[in-house]
């Protein structure tokens, strides 16, 4: 292949790469950013954030860019915003563990957006599963099975603490700092509402299941089986939060 | 097949093998050397009745910059033993990165509760054997994000463990200081569950397993969980 001949291949591509930056992805980053820090605890609850021109200034945007990241972390309910003297947005981390915001932030979405967000939870983490097979030795195996809560605990807190930071665990395991990264923000985004369902006593037994099957898989260095396990565990669990969203609209 | 182990300079174990596993060990004892700084550094403040974090952070933050100053650190500090302190049940002073920004507490992303990390092994390992550990190569999903090697010594008050110094190397890190000597030697420096630090061979990445059957003749890294594995 002669030189003159690439420009044809990934004309779109290179399009993309060299396009000015669009305030309007900005918008989304600086909301990401934002409500990653929120989510996991780096803003605390009650925090003031700085004003949307100090926002602007500190991120390196335009106002109007800061005060739409603002409008859509609103609407997310992670920040609330006061008027007047004492005024400003400040962070209702609180709203993480309260059922009413997040069935608010799950009839928000559409069906579309479940399926998209799921899609993509789907794949990296089964991934990670396949990649975590391979690398695992008897102890990784361990303390992952260290994570899940007591025969008896039906606590739904325990379990979606657990659940989270047994898919952390697990995404450490592919050895890959990038992938766990891409996890730590997926959870940031959609862990909170992926855990709705583990709630149900009957569905915590489900899902101890599918972990148990996991850390069989995982201490056999069987990567298909590992992705298996928690391909059933995260359909059974899309599953249960399409019929929550269903019954919200 | 198991692993062989060799002592000294005997058997197979060619001088660059030998040169290599002391430049590891050289490595760590620096880090440790320097921890040890810094838990004796602390002892005063955390023999402090109802010890605050902020009394903590005040008496750790000076002892950290001069260890991560000293040393090409990602970052290192004190973890407090759940419960020791009386306003927090679990704490990090921990600082990293170029900005060396203090951690404090760390949150699972997902459910946004503080990461028990009473049973990571880079807290476990160094309080259940009352000796400095290294552990990895893992990524280090509780303070840093980053792949890495991290160095821990208990901190004992009275008889009773009241937390860890450590410091953080990224594996980055570790391959720059170290490549020329595994490339010479020809080796792989593996950690004690034969998993690889680094190898001489391109095609094997840090973070692998070793196989039973590939594991060959081992020359310990000093007292570390390091070996460097040979032929």
């Amino acid at each position: 292949m002669t030189a003159t001949s690439s420009p044809r291949h990934g004309t779109r591509t290179r399009g993309a790469i060299f396009a000015p930056l669009e305030d309007v992805g900005r918008a989304v980053r600086v909301e990401q950013r934002l409500a990653d820090a929120i989510r996991s605890g780096v803003l605390r609850d009650g925090e003031r954030l700085p004003s949307e021109s100090e926002l602007a200034a500190m991120l390196g945007v335009a106002t109007v860019t800061a005060r739409e990241a603002l409008v859509s972390l609103r609407a997310q309910g992670l920040i609330s915003t006061i008027r007047g003297r004492n005024g400003g947005s400040y962070v209702t981390r609180a709203n993480l563990h309260d059922p009413d915001a997040q069935a608010a932030r799950l009839a928000a979405m559409s069906r579309v957006e479940l399926h998209d967000r799921g899609t993509l939870h789907l794949v990296i983490l089964t991934g990670c599963a396949e990649l975590a097979a391979e690398f695992a030795d008897g102890a990784d195996v361990d303390l992952l099975a260290s994570l899940l809560p007591v025969a008896d605990d039906v606590d739904p807190g325990h379990w979606r603490h657990a659940d989270a930071e047994l898919h952390l665990t697990l995404a450490a395991l592919s050895q890959s700092a990038r992938m766990t990264r891409q996890v730590v923000g997926l959870e940031a985004d959609f862990g909170a509402l992926l855990r709705q369902p583990l709630g149900d006593p009957e569905f915590q037994d489900f899902t101890r299941n599918c972990h148990e099957e996991l850390f069989t898989a995982l201490r056999a260095h069987d990567g298909a089986g590992a992705r298996g396990a928690v391909r059933r565990q995260l359909a059974g669990a899309l599953d249960e939060l399409a019929l929550l969203h269903a019954s919200y609209r | 097949m198991g692993s062989m182990l060799i002592e000294g300079a005997s058997g197979p174990a060619s001088p660059a093998a030998l040169a290599c596993a002391r430049e590891v060990d050289a490595y760590f004892q620096s880090v440790i050397a320097a921890l040890e700084v810094v838990r004796d550094g602390l002892a005063e403040v955390c023999s402090r009745e109802a010890l605050l974090a902020a009394d903590l952070v005040a008496s750790a933050h000076p002892l950290t910059r001069d260890l991560l100053d000293g040393l090409p650190l990602f970052g290192g500090g004190f973890v407090a033993a759940p419960g020791f302190l009386a306003d927090h049940h679990l704490y990090l002073a921990w600082w990293q990165g170029e900005e060396q920004q203090l951690l404090a507490q760390s949150a699972v992303s997902g459910s946004g509760d503080p990461v028990d990390y009473g049973r990571v092994e880079w807290y476990r390992t160094p309080v259940e054997s009352g000796r400095p550990h290294v552990t990895g190569p893992y990524v280090d999903y509780v303070c840093s994000d980053e792949y890495m090697l991290t160095t821990t010594l208990p901190v004992e008050v009275d008889g009773r463990v009241v937390g860890v110094v450590g410091a953080d190397t990224l594996l980055d890190t570790f391959e720059s200081l170290m490549l020329g000597a595994v490339r010479e030697a020809g080796a792989t420096v593996v950690n004690q569950a034969f998993r690889v630090v680094l190898s001489a061979d391109p095609r094997v990445p840090t973070g692998r397993l070793v196989a039973p059957e590939q594991r060959g003749a081992l020359i310990p890294c000093g007292e570390l969980p390091l070996s460097v594995l040979i032929g």
